[in-house]
């Protein structure tokens, strides 16, 4: 269930960041469907100035004071040359920084071209980096996961598992005991800054949970806000299954296991499922147990350490 | 004739002596079989080999003698297995 996304409107951009960023599109209406299909900005200073070669075309256009000011001091010949390559070249759309007031020459003709022009209060570098930010959150690999995601203990935490095995039960009783639902269910996985795994919960679902026995309940109107939260870095996964007899389950917790998740290694924590075993306390101990290690403390890799230093002394007294 | 009990004296060859690794494979061993294990070394109290903690308590160093007793049906298989496992330094060296 891999995806990426390759490409964005500037529709879409504005209905996100717009309120934000304080966008205002003053011309070009007819092209907010235009597509943008690369997740870096581009500021075009060499582009304006009549070199074209390697002309980033695919990005979105952030004209800063430079650029203003450049387009300002051109002649109206140079100004119309320039324009209508760039337009003609099918950018997405340009972001004029600072509330600079482009010249009723370049209105006219992003409107005979049908490119945006957006323009916001902003800086330029902020507007370039609020803006790069949010596109390459749209472009980041992506999947969607059935499980159930809480933060315990500040620690994201991925609940995996069979359906019937007990997730959503486990779950509600993390809330109980003061932990924090992102999701349950469908949970939509994004790498973030190419080295980072944040779990989203499903717009449409929000926090509801559904529980065998009793139904659809909402977790939010139940244990108030503190209990949800709506995205979390992912630090681990718990898979539960159904304890079988005859396998080996860790013993030591020396070694990780590891699973991956949008092409990231994730510490993935096998826990076997019986009656009588109170699952959510060993979610939380997991949870401790992992925080340590990301401290840099393996408690069992210590223990063992101490036990053959002692052996080590034993045979030596001997 | 069903719960017979064995004991047998194993001494440990591997260089680091019975740690975390070990002990896990010694209890996964212990836990396939029907009968009860019990270890102790130079008379003191016997722990539960089917417990990791109590084998790790131990604390068996390379030369330690041993003394495992398992009582059950089949206690000599499991008590092969073990020495089995110890003699070969638990795939260590």
């Amino acid at each position: 269930m891999k995806s990426k996304k390759t490409s964005v409107t500037v529709r879409e951009l504005i209905d996100s960041l717009g309120k934000e960023m304080k966008f205002k599109v003053i011309s070009g209406f007819k092209g907010l469907d235009r597509p943008i299909t690369a997740a870096e900005v581009n500021r075009p200073g060499l582009a304006l100035s009549g070199y074209y070669k390697h002309f980033a075309k695919h990005r979105l256009q952030v004209l800063g004071l430079v650029e203003m000011d450049y387009l300002k001091n051109i002649s109206s010949s140079e100004h119309y040359e320039r324009l209508s390559q760039l337009m003609q070249m099918r950018i997405p759309a340009f972001i004029v920084a600072r509330n600079f007031i482009p010249l009723p020459e370049t209105v006219a003709l992003s409107n005979k071209y049908n490119v945006p022009i957006i323009r916001a209060p902003g800086v330029t570098m902020k507007v370039v980096n609020k803006t790069s930010a949010w596109l390459e959150e749209q472009f980041a690999p992506s999947a969607k996961v059935h499980g159930v995601l809480m933060e315990v203990y500040g620690m994201g935490v991925l609940i995996m598992g069979k359906a019937n095995v007990g997730k959503s039960e486990c779950a509600l009783s993390l809330v109980e005991r003061g932990h924090i639902l992102v999701g349950d269910d469908v949970i939509t996985l994004k790498l973030a800054e190419g080295i980072f795994v944040t779990g989203h919960s499903n717009p449409t679902l929000g926090h509801h949970m559904e529980i065998r026995g009793i139904g659809i309940i909402n977790v939010q109107s139940l244990y108030g806000v503190k209990s949800v939260r709506m995205w979390k870095h992912i630090d681990f996964v718990v898979t539960l299954e159904e304890w079988q007899e005859n396998r080996n389950y860790e013993r030591l917790g020396i070694d990780n296991e590891f699973i991956e998740l949008v092409g990231v290694k994730t510490p993935n924590v096998l826990i076997p499922v019986k009656p009588g075993r109170d699952v959510a306390l060993l979610i939380e101990t997991a949870a401790q147990n992992e925080k340590l290690k990301k401290l840099g403390f393996n408690v069992a890799r210590k223990f063992n350490e101490q036990l053959i230093a002692s052996m080590k002394m034993k045979n030596k007294a001997n | 004739m069903n719960n017979k009990e064995i004991i047998r004296e194993i001494t440990v060859i591997n260089k680091l002596g019975i740690h975390a690794r070990p002990s896990s494979m010694l209890v996964q061993i212990a836990n396939q079989f029907e009968a009860d294990l019990f270890v102790s070394h130079d008379g003191q109290d016997e722990v539960n080999a089917k417990s990791i903690m109590g084998v790790m308590m131990l604390a068996a160093g390379q030369g330690t003698k041993l003394q495992f007793r398992a009582v059950g049906p089949d206690s000599e298989e499991l008590l092969d297995k073990i020495e089995q496992l110890i003699n070969s330094k638990f795939n260590e060296e």
